[in-house]
């Protein structure tokens, strides 16, 4: 039997923040009191967190549609932890009548997150998506009520209906070719990945790359990976910095698990195609990402294109995983999350120090609302620093090793040289150089208004505390992790490798050419 | 028949209903009529699955189309609301009129409408009207209810 008791536990986490978010709904209409209600969606995330603390490490156990391991492991800690930082930052800043719903929708996210971690069937992994993106519509719509708020909710709307609809499409070609919804099989159970050597033998093999650029095209949206980015812009521009905080931070959560659960288990070891489509989109993306946020002076839409550039470079990740499938190492995968851990503490420690300042009673838009704020707010000033060097990727702060990984993994390729790919792989060590100091400069130009411009007469904070504990905790995790990045790097990195190597069953070995691969 | 040609002829149905509700998507303007074009793309995506699902003998396929059903429902009720509360502020489901969000520098775009087509020409059919004309709510009449 596919699903078992054993399948049902390992899902308490999620069933807990999903009924509590229902109970959050619910109850909301009885009292519309907004001091407690935060308390209400901090109690489940914290549940969560110790289950998933608990569930750490764990040997990889393949249950069905689910799977237990490192990726899933990281990604589901990680969630939960966006969770609360968001609860946080939302604490003060969500509106009084609406903080249930926001709560209520944020917690479905954390558990859309955290099942599409462990998916390992499609259906799974289809419904986690979608159970990230409806309650986000929900919020983006919450986030602020005039015109501007709107229009973002409306660009995203239509935009999120036809990327799911694109990667939809993809997983039907997928789940044809295969027959099966099963990813990664166990025991009798057969996945996609134990028949595709003998999918790419039949003649249904040849919708393998039809299937490959709609999922790409699906999930590159999520990710706002580059011919998909178009709404990102407008969306953080419209709303509020919370919302943007989490719009930056939970798709692109999403859409890296779900890639690195489908692509890479879907994709055969000689197939370089995909590899080659994923390095020119990571290149074209932090291209056009980082030239594009050279000229914003609207601080949400400069980190909208910042986070099409740190898109990109997730991809790097996934370009080596895709390449080296074939080599057994999968640093490129653990190099890729361990990226994107550091980008999201930075993105969240960035958009709460937006949120922290305001200037004439609204909320920070203009790079020119920052002038001075070493004078004023300090602290805020060093910490927002902070955060921006490391997206820069400067040495000692932690985004530098997130770089340093990433590219070091894409070198190591390229002065491979037995490796067929070698040459794309120089490309794209460096278009990533390149990129990496074109960031620099929009990056250090946020610090430089800070600290040499004069400071406004009327920029007065929130005094939110919630918003400053957001702050403080992602710059010093930061410097923390700058200052000893082996430690994540080891506890994302050993596990995942460990997880490619025990589902492939021996006789399927993935280093031998397809022809040999058909099981007797 | 074979099984391979039967299959091929329920995924190109697929492929024209996810095509057609795709260019629609992208042509239209009107938000329901945009959000329905996305609701056909759903369905060619489903009628290939449930195709795929016969080819290999499998459930998972016709699984896969419940859930899909499912989650196009919240979407659906997410949509609805969503477009009604946009209609009650503009007063318009065109959705040109949200362009205020947009590159600085980039010139807005202005519907200059089809050559030829003139707004009064087109006639509209009306419902005869019957039973007891309702009285007018003033208190409604005079703003917009809360959104």
């Amino acid at each position: 039997m596919p699903v078992d008791l054993e399948t049902i536990l390992i899902l308490v986490p999620e069933g807990a923040l999903i009924l509590s978010a229902t109970a959050l709904f619910v109850l909301g209409a009885a009292d519309r009191r907004r001091s407690w209600w935060p308390v209400c969606a901090t109690l489940p995330l914290l549940f969560a967190l110790v289950m998933v603390v608990r569930d750490w490490g764990r040997p990889v156990l393949y249950s069905g549609p689910l799977i237990q391991d490192a990726t899933g492991d990281t990604g589901r800690l990680l969630s939960v932890v966006l969770g609360l930082v968001m609860v946080l930052m939302a604490w003060r800043q969500t509106r009084r009548k609406l903080a249930t719903e926001f709560f209520g929708g944020l917690l479905m996210v954390v558990a859309g997150l955290m099942l599409v971690s462990r998916a390992n069937d499609l259906v799974f992994l289809f419904l986690g998506t979608e159970l990230v993106s409806i309650p986000t519509y929900m919020l983006l719509f919450l986030g602020k009520r005039n015109r501007a708020s709107s229009e973002a909710t409306v660009k995203y709307f239509f935009l999120s209906l036809l990327a799911s609809a694109l990667f939809l499409y993809g997983v039907s070609f997928v789940y044809g070719m295969s027959g099966t919804t099963l990813l990664v099989g166990s025991g009798d159970l057969l996945g996609i990945r134990d028949k595709l050597p003998e999918i790419m033998q039949s003649q249904i093999g040849g919708l393998l790359p039809l299937g490959l650029v709609l999922v790409l095209a699906g999930l590159g949206f999520k990710i706002t990976a580059v011919p998909f980015h178009f709404y990102a812009p407008d969306v953080y521009q419209g709303t509020t910095n919370v919302n943007a905080a989490f719009l930056a931070c939970a798709p692109k959560i999403a859409g890296i698990l779900a890639l690195t659960r489908i692509v890479v288990n879907v994709v055969p070891a000689e197939f370089y195609l995909g590899a080659k489509l994923v390095i020119v989109l990571a290149i074209v993306t932090m291209t056009v990402g980082n030239v594009c946020a050279l000229w914003q002076t609207h601080v949400r839409r400069l980190m909208a294109y910042s986070s099409i550039a740190h898109a990109g470079y997730l991809l790097i990740g996934l370009a080596l995983g895709l390449a080296s499938a074939s080599s057994g190492g999968l640093h490129g995968l653990s190099a890729m999350l361990f990226y994107l851990v550091l980008y999201v503490v930075a993105t969240l420690g960035t958009f709460g120090a937006f949120a922290y300042v305001r200037s004439r009673g609204e909320e920070a838009e203009h790079l020119d609302d920052l002038a001075g704020l070493s004078q004023t707010h300090a602290p805020i000033a060093a910490m927002l620093a902070v955060c921006m060097l490391s997206l820069a990727g400067i040495p000692p702060l932690a985004g530098f090793w997130g770089k340093l990984t990433l590219f070091s993994g894409a070198v190591e390729l390229a002065f491979d040289m037995t490796h067929p790919m070698r040459g794309w792989f120089a490309v794209l060590a460096v278009a990533g150089a390149l990129n990496a100091a074109i960031a620099a400069a929009y990056y250090l130009r946020v610090i430089l208004v800070m600290y040499f411009k004069p400071p406004h007469s009327d920029s007065p904070v929130t005094a939110d505390h919630g918003l400053q504990t957001v702050v403080a905790i992602c710059s010093v995790l930061l410097v923390l992790i700058g200052a000893d990045p082996g430690r994540l790097l080891d506890a994302i990195e050993p596990q995942a490798v460990r997880a490619r190597q025990v589902p492939v069953e021996p006789e399927l070995g993935m280093n031998a050419p397809d022809g040999e691969q058909i099981p007797e | 028949m074979s099984e391979w040609a039967l299959l091929q002829n329920y995924l190109v149905v697929g492929a024209l209903l996810f095509g057609l509700g795709l260019v629609g998507l992208l042509v239209r303007r009107n938000l329901i009529v945009m959000f329905l074009c996305a609701e056909m793309m759903l369905q060619g995506v489903s009628l290939s699955l449930v195709a795929w699902g016969r080819y290999h003998g499998d459930w998972g396929g016709q699984i896969f189309v419940v859930f899909m059903i499912a989650v196009a429902a919240c979407e659906a009720a997410i949509a609805l609301a969503l477009i009604l509360m946009l209609a009650k502020q503009t007063g318009s489901l065109d959705v040109a009129i949200w362009q205020d969000l947009r590159e600085e520098g980039q010139a807005p775009f202005v519907d200059r409408g089809l050559p030829g087509h003139t707004a009064g020409t087109q006639k509209w059919p009306t419902l005869t009207p019957a039973g007891i004309e309702p009285q007018a709510d003033e208190d409604e009449s005079n703003h917009r209810s809360q959104i």
